[in-house]
């Protein structure tokens, strides 16, 4: 029972030392987050990097790891070994299929796709039906990998021919306080709501959006649908609304005009 | 010659090899934790690929400062509790008992935070189950909550014993261990962290 065997003793200041070290990490991490790595898987493999190495300094350190024998790192070192390889090809699959053969919606991958890919997305996208009440894109889950409901956007020409209906396309059959209401859960993160939440840097605060004459009904109609048909590339993501909800988001934003 | 009321009682073990099989045993137990975890990890990265716009959307209802936060906090828990082992080691009681309980403030200061974030989500009629997304962070979120209060039990747990002298340099096991699960606890955080917070939308 010499004291050799019972664990090991560390000086007390090389805990307060690997403390300082994970706080300085810690905020390496965060403002590794912040950067544009062009790539974005990047910013997700910096991230899990710094977090490993955190780790590894609070088992070595902390856990004292330093002094296990073979048998204990065994059981350290093997499932981290089956983590990494699990995650590992979750990367080499999302990483390097190539862009058209995603299953996801358009939006996901617009952010990296940008001008290069943005045109294979546009001829999966316009070949569906021109409908816009496409019942199933209620819920974003189902709008995924059916890409007859990406199609809800018409082919940018025929917008145009629809003048003598223009009016009817216009009128707000929405309920404003509903609107409101959705508004508040799900727009706050990005655009402030009556005052309250968060404007994302970027995202046009709603009044600014009501006073330009050029956002109609019938554009916001095909904007909150999906902001990535409009503007490939844009942040604001497909919020997987329903028709009705879409009606009443722009009954409560053409309050906001007034 | 073994502590009474420990495991090792029953078996009559030398002290030292019962000391090294309780630590075994439970790194031993934090694999089986890792590997919990990793398959939740794995399901995040499924679906953060798959239903990226959720993610998008999801994580901006996060707040990286509160994130950020509970980091540091949970790192400094983990800090007082290794200095609770060192001061075990040391038969320095008080100060194992002081370390304990700033072990166990740090937690709670951690529980707190988790209450302004979840709350308020409640609040907006965000739960477990709105969506992919949420069904991802609260059960992420609320498996490490779990842990962080069976890890709050056994500190308590240690303190008491620790207030009637049962730890010393000859028996300090039991600390040890009650550490090895906490720092489990703060590692599955140093990953959460940035995957939830920082790296949700991206
Ligand atoms: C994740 C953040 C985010 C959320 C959530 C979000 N938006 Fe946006 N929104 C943006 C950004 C960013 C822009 C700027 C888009 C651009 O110009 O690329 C924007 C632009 C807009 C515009 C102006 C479009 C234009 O062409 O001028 C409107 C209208 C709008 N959002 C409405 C909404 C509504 C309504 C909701 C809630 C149902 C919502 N947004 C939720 C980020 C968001």
């Amino acid at each position: 029972m010499s004291e050799h065997k019972m664990g090991h003793l560390q000086e007390p200041s090389t805990y307060l030392r690997i403390l300082i070290y994970l706080f300085v990490l810690t905020i390496v991490t965060v403002a590794a987050s912040k950067v544009h790595f062009g790539w974005e898987f990047l910013n997700v493999i910096v991230a899990l990097v710094i977090a490993a190495f955190k780790a590894s300094l609070v088992i070595r350190f902390f856990m004292h790891g330093k002094y296990e024998n073979g048998e204990t790192w065994a059981f350290i070192v093997y499932p981290i070994v089956l983590l990494v390889t699990l995650v590992g090809f979750l990367f080499l699959d999302y990483g390097f299929r190539p862009k058209d053969k995603y299953v996801v919606t358009p939006v996901a991958f617009d952010d990296q796709a940008h001008g290069e890919h943005g045109s294979s997305h546009n001829s999966t996208e316009t070949h569906g039906e021109p409908t816009n009440d496409h019942a199933a894109a209620e819920t974003p889950a189902e709008t995924h990998g059916d890409s007859s409901d990406v199609a809800n956007a018409e082919p940018a020409g025929e917008s145009h021919a629809e003048a003598p209906a223009e009016a009817a396309a216009n009128a707000l059959p929405g309920d404003a306080a509903k609107g409101l209401e959705k508004a508040k859960i799900l727009c706050i993160a990005c655009h402030k709501v009556d005052g309250a939440g968060n404007e994302l840097p970027g995202a046009p605060p709603f009044a600014e959006t009501m006073a330009n004459p050029e956002k109609t009904p019938e554009y916001l109609r095909k904007w909150l649908k999906n902001p990535a048909e409009v503007k490939p590339g844009t942040i604001m993501p497909n919020l997987g609304l329903s028709d009705s909800d879409i009606e009443n988001l722009i009954a409560y934003l053409a309050t906001i005009k007034n | 010659m073994s502590a009474p009321g420990t495991f090792f009682h029953a078996h009559e073990e030398d002290p030292v090899e019962a000391y090294q099989n309780f630590k075994f045993g439970m790194w031993m137990f934090l694999a089986t934790e890792v590997l919990l975890f990793g398959g939740l990890f794995a399901a995040y990265f499924i679906f953060k690929y798959r239903y990226h716009e959720l993610f998008v959307k999801g994580s901006s209802h996060l707040d990286w400062r509160m994130g950020s936060l509970n980091t540091l906090v949970l790192l400094i828990s983990s800090y007082t509790m290794a200095m609770a082992v060192d001061a075990a080691q040391r038969s320095e009681n008080q100060k194992l008992i002081r370390n304990l309980l700033l072990t166990l403030l740090f937690a709670a200061t951690f529980l707190v935070v988790k209450g302004f974030e979840w709350i308020p989500k409640f609040n907006h009629g965000i739960y477990p189950g709105t969506d992919i997304y949420f069904s991802i962070y609260f059960l992420t979120t609320g498996l490490h909550l779990l842990h962080v209060l069976i890890g709050m039990f056994f500190i308590g747990l240690l303190a008491v014993r620790a207030n009637k002298g049962r730890y010393n340099s000859e028996n300090f096991g039991g600390v040890e261990v009650g550490g090895l699960y906490w720092h489990l606890v703060d590692i599955i955080w140093i990953f959460l962290f940035p995957l939830l917070y920082l790296v949700g939308s991206v």
